[in-house]
């Protein structure tokens, strides 16, 4: 009914995600884990939010499948809005948006063999024959490179490697428009992650599933992303194409972290920018940017608020120097935009 | 989800056999082996024996070939009394740890699934149980009633509820937000599905463990009631009773009447904290 539609799979709108905790004293705590967030992911395409451990990019994809609640914002799929929608409403809509876990091995019920793991998403909302299903399962662990037979297996008796890909064959199964990767490489052997990515690319050429990448390894973004945000302290720093974010990254955040990853190509734009310190979530209680204390560039305009603003070529920035005098970060002028991937 | 059974579908892949081992590793654990034959030993013993009622020619006899473990005050055979009475015992026992797992296992998981005020209030009121020393309430509330075997079964059970009821909590409770049961909810599973096929199953050792446990503490609960009085009563062979009945006469050297009905206690109850053991270590 809804594929012939144009508009983004995925639209949210400055969404923010508390967490309250109570400390020793019961004392209220509040940590904003998500701080007014705004994107939106195209049909087929892949949308990367990278940041360190802590900026909470992890929390952005459990809020949009509804895991955990929202504090505020908006979240609409495939046009219908979703935050305030009851649980019971929204699990017709579950089979748009799936998700794929960083620790294959937990995402598995260690007592369950991964078959009737699989026989669940099989059966989404029934109406699927037993036989259907069989068909179905077996089909999805073929279409990811392994035998059927592995499926009598339990989670414990299968390598991560090949439970990472059991785990994105089940995410499939009820051919989702959005996959939410959550760190889908990062606990599998250096050796391993090639084949996860290259797997996920080709499953995406072919079915045209639109992902939701959430990474810190900036190489598996680089294969994978079309476009890529970059947070820091619940925010987004910077916004762009690709190439954008890893030819000629404008945010001194960016570009310490790309620094920071050692890549190797391609050659960037600017001088190297190192950070300093670490993330501290002390930074999120005051009103100007969050980077402050480890951006080398750092003068007094800084502690005033900072909003994302357009530089001209699409992107968007959250540093009023880098729009406004990029020669004095150490940026030389910009080539053309170009498309990602 | 359809419940069309279609065993024959042309699957490809089709499950491997297993569970004749199962049965197999249990009885190489020891306990275990013990615990059914004492299981054994309740259910076809009496069958063997006479009637635990029946006077012999002898009261407080020693320990003879012909009776084994003597006679009591009454004249009646103690052993064939020891063996009946494991019946009733177990019996009694089983049945309280089981009622006490089937209200306290659910209210547990859900306190920890639902959290909030109900989490609390059910804690509250499990810890109000849990501040009495056992066997003070169970006394309070059998003096209370008329102590029948079916109100000493629910007395039992009451006070054990608190106990799973705290287990099952602090055991499902990490797995609420486990990966696994967020998958089940991206599969369009309902609470309820979730606590049944994902959370329980996962839960299922530690509290079996308990079980074990449970039915040994409620054979002392039991006994310890007869020994003080407002539990089984004589002549019924019931072995707390009979350890009361046998204290009088331990000071006049007949020591076999309390002794033997206490060993069996004894038996039983480390028996079943072993197999507790066995589980919790095991498979």
């Amino acid at each position: 009914m809804r594929e012939g539609m144009n508009g983004p799979v995925l639209e949210v709108g400055e969404l923010v995600k508390d967490y309250v905790t109570r400390d020793a004293k019961l004392r209220q705590r509040v940590a904003r884990a998500v701080d007014g967030i705004s994107f939106a992911v195209q049909p087929g395409e892949t949308f990367a939010i990278v940041g360190e451990s802590g900026s909470g990019k992890s929390t952005v994809g459990r809020v949009l499948l509804k895991l955990t609640d929202a504090t505020e914002g908006n979240v609409h799929l495939l046009g219908e809005e979703i935050l305030g929608m009851p649980e019971r409403r929204f699990r017709a809509l579950r089979r748009h948006i799936q998700m794929v876990f960083q620790d294959p091995l937990a995402a598995f019920d260690p007592r369950a063999t991964i078959r009737s793991s699989l026989r669940e998403f099989a059966g989404f909302g029934g109406g699927r024959s037993r036989a259907e299903q069989n068909r179905a399962i077996d089909q999805a662990i073929r279409d990811v490179g392994l035998p059927p037979e592995i499926s009598w297996r339990r989670p414990s008796q299968v390598s991560g490697g090949q439970l990472q890909r059991l785990s994105i064959a089940r995410s499939l199964l009820v051919k989702p428009q959005l996959l939410f990767l959550d760190e889908p490489t990062s606990s599998l052997d250096v050796s391993i992650r090639g084949q996860i990515v290259n797997l996920l690319v080709e499953i995406q050429d072919r079915e045209g599933i639109a992902y939701l990448l959430v990474a810190h390894d900036l190489r598996v973004v680089y294969v994978m992303a079309h476009r890529v945000a970059v947070m820091y302290l619940g925010q987004f720093v910077e916004i762009g194409t690709r190439d954008q974010i890893y030819e000629r990254a404008r945010h001194p955040y960016t570009r310490g972290l790309l620094e920071a990853a050692l890549l190797d190509e391609p050659a960037r734009a600017g001088d190297p920018v190192r950070l300093t310190g670490e993330i501290s979530e002390e930074q999120v209680r005051k009103p100007g940017c969050r980077l402050t204390p480890r951006c080398p560039f750092a003068e007094a305009r800084c502690d005033e608020p900072q909003q994302l603003r357009p530089t001209g070529d699409g992107r968007l920035v959250r540093c009023w120097k880098a729009v406004e005098v990029p020669v004095s970060i150490g940026l030389h002028g910009s080539g053309s935009s170009s498309e990602g991937r | 989800m359809t419940a069309t059974a279609d065993g024959q579908a042309p699957a490809v892949s089709k499950p491997p056999r297993r569970r004749a081992r199962a049965a197999g590793r249990l009885l190489r654990r020891p306990a275990f082996v013990v615990l059914l034959l004492i299981v054994l030993i309740a259910l076809f013993g009496p069958f063997f024996l006479g009637d635990p009622l029946e006077l012999g020619p002898d009261t407080l006899a020693a320990p003879s070939m012909q009776n084994w473990f003597g006679t009591d005050q009454f004249s009646m055979d103690i052993f064939t009394r020891v063996v009946h009475a494991a019946r009733l015992d177990l019996l009694v026992g089983f049945i309280a740890a089981a009622l006490a797992v089937l209200a306290g296992m659910p209210l547990g998981a859900l306190a920890a699934y639902r959290g909030g005020a109900f989490d609390t209030l059910l804690l509250r009121v499990s810890e109000s149980l849990q501040a009495f020393p056992t066997l003070l309430l169970a006394l309070g509330i059998v003096t209370a009633l008329s102590p029948s075997i079916p109100v000493l079964v629910m007395i039992i059970a009451l006070v054990n509820v608190p106990v799973y009821l705290r287990l099952t909590r602090s055991a499902v409770q990490p797995l609420v937000n486990a990966d696994f049961v967020l998958a089940a909810r991206c599969a369009g599973k309902g609470q309820f599905t979730i606590l049944r096929r994902h959370v329980l199953p996962n839960v299922s050792e530690v509290v079996f463990a308990q079980f074990s446990v449970n039915v040994a503490w409620a054979i002392q609960i039991l006994a310890a009631l007869s020994f003080v009085g407002v539990g089984v009563k004589l002549p019924t062979p019931e072995w707390g009773a009979m350890v009361r009945g046998g204290a009088d006469y331990m000071i006049y050297g007949q020591w076999w009447v309390a002794l033997f009905p206490g060993l069996a206690i004894l038996a039983t109850v480390l028996t079943l904290n072993q197999v507790a053991d066995e589980i919790r270590h095991g498979s």
